[in-house]
């Protein structure tokens, strides 16, 4: 393999183009003489001028040739000479004075091109003569494989030394440079589309890679599939390219161009077929009609570019437009130069750079619209701040409303109870104690058993609806510390039995109101008729249900519950334990009244 | 056993009236006046202080407390009996602090007043099951513990044998049956609630000496 020894030659020609003068000059070779090989045997000479493009002459153009070239040495050489070639191939055989000095490729073997690249071969002093020197180049190639012999430079090793490194510099070492840059920016790109999903950079990428592969190229003389099929792929590469960077472009600027993109993708589809096919016929002319079509696309695209950045003018535009002109016309340099005249061969193309200012139009547009996200999702976290800020304080001011309804809302229902409850109870008491005395029928001590029972009454509901009353239990313990003194005075013992119950036992305060209420109905009703000697209070709290059962039972004197006069006490009581869906149950006999309260327990849960 | 020194201050007649004759039927009982308001109720406290005070709260001059504060200030083992109409929480708390040991219903019967008077001279306090359950939630430790041997036992808080009683007291059952409950008397009984009131008069004197040094009253 040649290549690193081109390597290693250009970074020295680096280092002597600066120390050596001018004294002999290298000298170029304009013309020789051409006889097409048979059996490995020149013998039909004729003189041609060089550049010798084949695929610029017509196919009856050898594909394997001798030249022979004529170098004239005044006087003995005293250094090592050199025969630089800036272009040949595709594979090349160099002799001096009939010994061959150097081979690039073999010749027979159809699979490798060292035409990309520049060839240097040094020429011993020894084999130098005094006078005419021959060099014979034998150059092999596919046809329409760029097969030719450019101009030759002879002269001391040093001088050629710095040619062959300029124009390496510029083709290998550029095109690597290119070729780096391609990989990481589209590797970049593509990791960047497949986390945004975003297409625009998903083109670049795909685009930027195929680039990096052509310019990778440069660099391999023997692709691993033969040339017929490798230098399609190639020529695709490139179409592909600018299929894709003409999408990339469209899509930066956002402009639909919808039948600028219909014919690029039928551009991308038909140009590997075009690239084989011209291979595959080694007709280079159909290639060469193709890139002029490749030429009007990009430059179609390129107008649009344009056009779109003069109507709206912003940055991305003017970088995509600037790198759209340079490549059309780098493109169209490039085309007029190598497509139409034989004289290019070995020049300079200037495409591959074009890349380049993709390239940095894309950087630029990555960190803009990366800066853009930044400032953008900044700006969003400050908006939502707010937003929510503002939710959270229209919430506040929302629940703030709702439990100030709710309060008088429970106020008023608490209100209501009030009233209904001093029209049930202590009113109504009120009321039927003013008829009976204003009807006269009514001697002192009635009137004060009528004003007691409705002192009782109030004092009832100032124990249960009192706030800060916790419990059926602590009313009902406050009632029996308050009538206490008055059965003690009777002379009657009053016995709760309270076993067995939790600390606590809620019930709705309504409901606890009622069932006091008629226990105290039951009470004094028993200490006022029956002048018992005992009363007992039994409370028992039942499970499953959760029922409470309330016991009032005296060893008094009984009555018939059936009978009147007893009956308004007994209806109040009943129609009490009625409104909290209770059942109330009076018995009777001699010996003594019993009444039961039993009250379903409301579910907690 | 000496007579039990008493002053009625009740601005109705017809409750002074009744007071007056069933402390008067009682024989050990010395009625050493009985008055209407509470600036005649403060010139008898400047002769002498009685052993019961019997004071209706709500007097047309002014609140019934100042005077038991004055009276207990002036002699601590004055019994103030408060007299209320509606017997709720706050009014009878706020004696209580002010350093009242007893306190009875207006509409209670005359004899009522006198067994309470009695009680209060043997040592005891009556407390209803809502006025338990108040104490229980003022003056509850904050885990429960008992306050075992601080030195400040007299004003501190409950005591786990107090708290116990005030349960029970809370829960409706009677002196009687607390007894029967903690193996103790009733008169035990109520002669714990008797100085659990002394307790939270002292306490709550203790915080308003406090909050009056924090002001820079004194």
């Amino acid at each position: 393999m040649a290549i690193p020894i081109q390597v290693a030659r250009l970074a020295a020609s680096v280092l002597v183009a600066a120390a050596c003068g001018a004294h002999a000059s290298p000298v170029r070779i304009d013309r020789a003489e051409m006889a097409p090989l048979v059996d490995h045997a020149a013998t039909a000479w004729r003189s041609v001028q060089l550049p010798d493009s084949w695929d610029h002459a017509d196919s009856s153009h050898p594909v394997r040739v001798a030249y022979r070239l004529r170098a004239y040495l005044d006087k003995p050489a005293d250094e090592s000479h050199a025969i630089y070639i800036p272009r040949a191939g595709n594979r090349v055989e160099v002799r001096l004075n009939g010994e061959i000095l150097e081979r690039f490729g073999n010749l027979e073997v159809a699979s490798a091109d060292y035409s990309k690249l520049p060839l240097l071969v040094v020429t011993p002093a020894r084999l130098l003569r005094t006078g005419d020197n021959v060099i014979e180049i034998r150059v092999a190639a596919e046809r329409g494989h760029k097969g030719g012999l450019s101009r030759v430079w002879f002269g001391p090793e040093r001088e050629i030394n710095s040619l062959y490194g300029k124009r390496m510099f510029w083709l290998s070492t550029g095109s690597l440079l290119v070729a780096s840059a391609c990989l990481v920016l589209g590797l970049l790109a593509l990791s960047v589309a497949w986390r945004l999903g975003d297409r625009i950079y998903a083109w670049f990428g795909v685009a930027t890679l195929l680039w990096s592969l052509r310019m990778v190229n440069v660099m391999i003389p023997e692709p691993p599939v033969p040339l017929t099929w490798w230098d399609p792929l190639i020529n695709a590469a490139y179409g592909w390219y600018i299929a894709l960077i003409c999408l990339f472009t469209l899509d930066v600027l956002e402009l639909r161009a919808s039948l600028v993109r219909r014919a690029l993708g039928l551009f991308a589809i038909v140009t590997p077929f075009v690239a084989l096919y011209s291979s595959l016929q080694g007709t280079p002319r159909i290639w060469t009609a193709w890139a002029a079509v490749m030429l009007l696309v990009a430059a179609t695209v390129g107008v649009q570019v344009i056009a779109s950045t003069v109507r709206r003018p912003r940055t991305e535009g003017v970088l995509l437009s600037l790198s759209a002109l340079l490549g059309v016309g780098a493109g169209a340099r490039d085309y007029l130069l190598y497509r139409s005249s034989a004289a290019a061969y070995g020049s300079f193309s200037v495409t591959r750079y074009v890349a380049l200012a993709f390239m940095l139009a894309m950087a630029w547009i990555l960190i803009d619209r990366f800066a853009r996200a930044m400032r953008s999702e900044a700006e969003a976290n400050r908006t939502l701040t707010r937003r929510v800020e503002e939710k959270e304080r229209q919430l506040a001011a929302n629940y703030e409303h709702l439990r100030r309804l709710e309060r008088e809302h429970a106020t008023a229902d608490e209100r209501q109870r009030i009233m209904q409850d001093m029209h049930d109870g202590l009113g109504s008491q009120l009321l039927s104690s003013l008829a009976l005395v204003e009807r006269g029928a009514l001697d002192q001590r009635g009137m004060a058993q009528l004003l007691r029972e409705a002192i009782d009454d109030m004092r009832l509901a100032i124990d249960t609806l009192a706030p800060g009353h916790e419990g059926l239990l602590e009313s009902l313990g406050n009632l029996r510390y308050r009538l206490e003194p008055r059965f003690r005075a009777a002379g009657t013992e009053l016995r709760f039995s309270l076993r067995d119950l939790p600390d606590r036992i809620d019930v709705p305060q309504d409901a606890a109101l009622q069932i006091l209420r008629v226990l105290q109905e039951a009470l004094t009703n028993a200490l006022k008729h029956a002048r018992p000697k005992l009363v007992e209070v039994d409370v028992v709290l039942q499970p499953d249900p959760p029922r409470l059962l309330l016991v009032v039972s005296d060893d008094g004197a009984g009555f018939d519950p059936r009978a009147p006069g007893r009956g308004r006490g007994l209806s109040g009581m009943q129609r009490r334990a009625k409104g909290i869906g209770a059942s109330l149950d009076v018995s009777s006999g001699a010996a003594g009244t019993r009444v039961t309260l039993s009250y379903a327990m409301p579910s907690l849960a | 056993m000496d007579q039990t020194s008493i002053l009625i201050v009740e601005d109705e007649p017809e409750f002074l009236r009744s007071y007056c004759e069933a402390v008067g039927r009682e024989p050990g009982f010395s009625l050493v006046g009985a008055v209407t308001s509470l600036g005649a109720a403060n010139a008898l406290l400047e002769r002498q202080v009685p052993d019961v005070l019997v004071v209706d709260l709500g007097l047309p001059d002014g609140n019934g407390t100042e005077l038991i504060r004055r009276a207990v200030r002036q002699r601590h083992d004055c019994d103030a009996l408060v007299v209320t109409v509606f017997g709720d929480d706050r009014h009878v708390i706020d004696a209580i602090e002010a350093g009242a040991t007893g306190y009875i219903l207006k509409d209670s019967p005359a004899s009522e007043l006198v067994r309470c008077i009695q009680e209060l001279r043997a040592g005891g306090s009556p407390i209803s099951p809502s006025i338990a359950r108040r104490l229980l939630d003022r003056m509850r430790l904050p885990d429960g513990k008992a306050a075992g041997a601080a030195p400040q036992a007299q004003q501190g808080p409950l005591t786990e044998r107090e708290a116990e009683i005030l349960r029970l007291v809370a829960k409706g059952l009677s002196f009687a049956e607390v007894g029967a409950a903690l193996a103790i008397s009733s008169h035990t009984v109520v002669a714990h609630v008797k100085s659990i009131y002394r307790k939270l008069s002292v306490h709550s004197r203790g915080e308003a000496v406090f909050e009056a040094s924090q002001m820079g009253l004194l």
